[in-house]
């Protein structure tokens, strides 16, 4: 029976065939199932009290006992611990069987295949975590009873587990990305090893969150906790409906993974490409920001509050720095990729001229695409920044809207910096380029921040450095607009230098062998 | 119109490559390279090492990216991505370092192939049959692919390279590391698989092996494809007659009478007892009259016998150096 139906898996999805033949041997099915009966067995104890209900006080001993579970315990710690254990299994496993495959060259002749990448990494991430999945589904009965016990209703649950397959799929396909991206620069086990303890802790501080909203959820809708009726999504009142929450949430994390999902997709096509094109970085970047803008965006008539005006900040000043920092990573294309723009560029005729090229070109540096995100990005901060009453936010915070205006071009503008630095460390020779780069990165920033720390804790004022800082904004803690505007000069001059810099290596590398060998005699 | 003409131009050829070009860093690897296969021939690729015939298989492949120029495969584009499903479906890789996945076995390792080559049941069991018979392998067809020596190892790859019946197979070095019988078995295959009318192309330091099997050959060097023809042309333009001449009387006999000879170029005094290898210039009806000479003067000829320079002999008189 089972044969038969790996058998019509296997013509339908070959690579799940292969993952779900390679797992679902009859010793690991019955380990699987046994370890987790036991488990909940253990679990299950821990929540049960015995009552006495008869105690022989001449003979010393309990006559009658009542067995009780505390289903309500035990539904909440299965809440945590089904969701928590399929994601980090999955991801645990996921990586080490990809990394496996790259560091082997496996993964190049599937690749060579007529099957599309839709199907193989598809029946890779249903397959390969096979017996985690068997395991977690051996465990839904008792979450199933344990809810229902508790009164949860069964559309709640079934909310509940939507909700984890969402969150399941998400932490797949961002492991798959991750690998894809990672997981070929070495053949070491330990760079294994390392890929996959970073994979578990990104998870694990990653799926918390996102586990504890949903389990709080129903508490917080039952008793319409204070502040959080109050949450809202442009014109949703997510706080009150909890359907519409749903919905919202399961929307955004599916849209996610398909935002990751493709990218996976071009990466495991060719692994040469850049994981996002730059239109792609455009439409995500414009999404993710437009989404952002649903939480500080009033849905009643009251105008934005200062807790808006506070979330506000955050985004700005720490999300979006953060997001950018990540699609950098994802447009910047590689040394070789650039060498092979420079050079082949009037032989590559997809598009003559430099200007569409550089903003949509797949193989173009990605300077001005980033550019263009900042510029999106301002245009939709701006706007809300407008919108801002001054009584509210600017009033509590101190904060002016020309000191936010600048504030944000300065967060941008050392965004743009740290593009062109890491730009420019893809461009090194060594293969270590991306180890290198993630370096220099770290350093640029931390060295700032650091420097601005010690100062501070010994009272001496220069404002200034927190200009050159991840977190610029922080100029205005004792300076003022003028501090605000030297940091602005000084980020340029570093701009237009680092720029030059890349626009001289770019020129080099574009040069032919004979000219650059006449030019060293 | 005339990109009609172009399209069955291209049509004829089972491989055609246009300004084909492929550099790492500044290092040009494959430069600017036109290559014709005709269909149905074995063509054979040859060059020092570094020359960039495993890139341009590669690419051949669509395992590596050109950095620019075009291919076509039976006059279809080739492209590295999702879009092209059928032309992949034609196409059989084979490289030089056949990573496998030692924990399947045999079976289970061509039948995973078969189902991503799109072979549905009961086909899909002849053909296993068929490949396990052509490779040998079929005793071993339940034994697990790390138990299998590298010989057996590398048949499995080839058997995987052409599960799916490719119209065109691209062989990377196929017989290195094989001991002779191994390669000899090996020959024994891609011979089938010429007479079963695939497009064969295949890259070797073994230019005996080529020699045998190829109907054409290229010539790589540092990334330029400097020589592609027949095996027939090259031997025409390129080799020179020899024949080897032994006697059982004194050798200064035999190489005065040489010496008198204007056909005669030079010889080479082979380490066989009284054998010269003689370069000879002229026809068959020229080496029958020196036949004839020597007999008359009474050297005792034991073996008299024409044949071309092999294909080595060529290639190292091209005078084509190693690049590593």
């Amino acid at each position: 029976m089972l044969t038969k139906t790996l058998d019509q898996i296997g013509d339908f999805n070959p690579q799940l065939f292969r993952e779900l033949k390679g797992n679902l041997k009859p010793r690991n099915l019955i380990l699987t199932v046994m370890i987790t009966l036991i488990l909940q067995i253990i679990i299950t104890t821990t929540f049960t009290d015995n009552y006495c209900e008869n105690y022989d006080q001449i003979a010393q001993i309990c006559r009658q006992t009542t067995v009780e579970i505390k289903w309500e315990y035990l539904f909440r710690t299965l809440n945590y611990l089904i969701p928590l254990t399929a994601y980090i299994g999955g991801v645990y496993q996921l990586v080490s069987d990809l990394s496996k495959e790259q560091s082997r060259g496996t993964l190049n002749f599937i690749r060579l295949t007529p099957q599309s990448s839709y199907r193989i990494l598809s029946g890779k991430i249903l397959g390969v975590p096979s017996l985690v999945y068997l395991g977690i589904l051996a465990c839904i009965p008792l979450h199933l009873i344990a809810g229902i016990s508790s009164n949860i209703s069964i559309f709640w649950l079934l909310g509940i587990y939507t909700l984890w397959i969402a969150g399941g799929l998400f932490f797949s396909v961002i492991s798959t990305f991750y690998t894809l991206l990672f997981g070929g620069q070495s053949n070491s086990n330990t760079m294994a090893t390392s890929l996959n303890g970073l994979g578990c802790v990104i998870t694990f501080m990653l799926g918390i969150p996102y586990i504890q909203m949903i389990d709080v959820s129903h508490q917080l809708y039952q008793e319409y906790s204070y502040g959080f009726t109050d949450w809202t999504w442009f014109l949703f009142p997510l706080g009150q409906i909890p359907l519409m929450a749903y919905l919202w949430l399961i929307i955004s994390v599916l849209t996610v993974t398909y935002w990751l999902w493709e990218a996976i997709n071009r990466r495991f096509n060719n692994p040469n490409k850049t994981p996002l094109s730059k239109i792609q970085g455009y439409g995500l970047m414009t999404c993710f920001q437009l989404w952002l803008l649903g939480f500080v965006i009033p849905s009643n008539q009251g105008g934005i509050t200062s807790e808006h005006f506070g979330v506000g900040l955050g985004f700005i000043f720490f999300l979006i720095p953060l997001c950018y920092l990540i699609l950098m990573i994802a447009i910047t294309p590689h040394r070789q990729t650039l060498l092979d723009w420079v050079r082949y560029r009037h032989k590559m005729n997809n598009h003559q001229d430099i200007l569409p090229d550089l903003l949509i070109g797949e193989k173009s540096p990605a300077i001005l695409a980033i550019a263009v995100n900042t510029l999106i990005t301002l245009i939709i901060w701006l706007s809300w920044a407008l919108l801002v009453p001054k009584e509210t936010g600017f009033s509590l915070s101190e904060f002016t809207i020309p000191e936010m205006i600048i504030a944000l071009i300065l967060t941008l503008s050392i965004a743009l910096i740290y593009a062109v630095i890491m730009q420019l460390s893809l461009m090194m020779k060594t293969n270590k380029r991306w180890e290198i780069g993630v370096v220099i990165l770290a350093v640029v920033m931390i060295f700032p921040l650091a420097l601005g720390g010690i100062f501070a804790s010994k009272s001496i004022d220069i404002s200034l450095i927190w200009a050159f800082s991840p977190v610029p904004f922080f100029v205005f803690m004792n300076g003022g607009i003028f501090t605000a505007l030297a940091g602005f000069f000084g980020q340029i001059g570093i701009l237009t230098w680092l720029t030059l810099t890349l626009q001289k290596q770019l020129k080099k590398a574009g040069q032919s062998e004979t000219k650059s060998i006449l030019s060293s005699h | 119109m005339v990109n009609l003409i172009e399209d069955q131009k291209m049509d004829r050829f089972a491989i055609a490559t246009y300004g084909l070009t492929k550099q790492f860093e500044r290092q040009i690897a494959v430069n600017d390279l036109e290559l014709q296969v005709d269909r149905g021939e074995v063509y054979g690729l040859i060059g020092p090492n570094g020359a960039g015939k495993t890139t341009l298989i590669r690419m051949l492949a669509a395992a590596e990216e050109p950095t620019t120029g075009e291919i076509y495969i039976n006059g279809e584009r080739l492209l590295r991505d999702d879009s092209n499903p059928r032309l992949k479906q034609s196409l059989g890789y084979l490289p030089d370092d056949f990573p496998l996945y030692d924990d399947l076995t045999v079976w289970d390792y061509l039948d995973y192939f078969a189902r991503l080559y799109y072979l549905k049941q009961p086909k899909r069991r002849r053909r296993l049959n068929e490949v396990l018979e052509l490779v040998d392998l079929t005793s071993k067809r339940d034994s697990l692919i790390a138990t299998l020596s590298r010989g057996m190892k590398q048949r499995l790859s080839l058997a995987r390279t052409i599960i799916h019946e490719p119209v065109l197979l691209l062989l990377d070095e196929p017989v290195s590391g094989l001991d002779p019988r191994a390669r000899m078995h090996f020959r024994e295959i891609i011979k089938v698989l010429q007479e079963a009318g695939m497009t064969i192309l295949i890259s070797s330091h073994v230019l005996s092996d080529l020699a045998e099997l190829c109907t054409s050959v290229g010539i790589m060097e540092l990334g330029f494809l400097v020589e592609s023809c027949t095996l027939k042309d090259l031997y025409k333009r390129l080799s020179r007659q020899q024949i080897i001449i032994s006697t059982l009387g004194k050798m200064d006999d035999l190489e005065s009478e040489l010496k008198n000879n204007s056909l005669v170029e030079g010889w080479e005094n082979l380490n066989k007892d009284n054998t010269l290898k003689v370069n000879f210039s002229g026809n068959p009806e020229d080496s029958s009259l020196l036949l004839k000479q020597l007999i008359l003067q009474e050297i005792p000829i034991t073996e008299f016998h024409c044949k071309n320079e092999d294909l080595e002999t060529i290639f190292l008189k091209m005078g084509h150096q190693q690049v590593c």
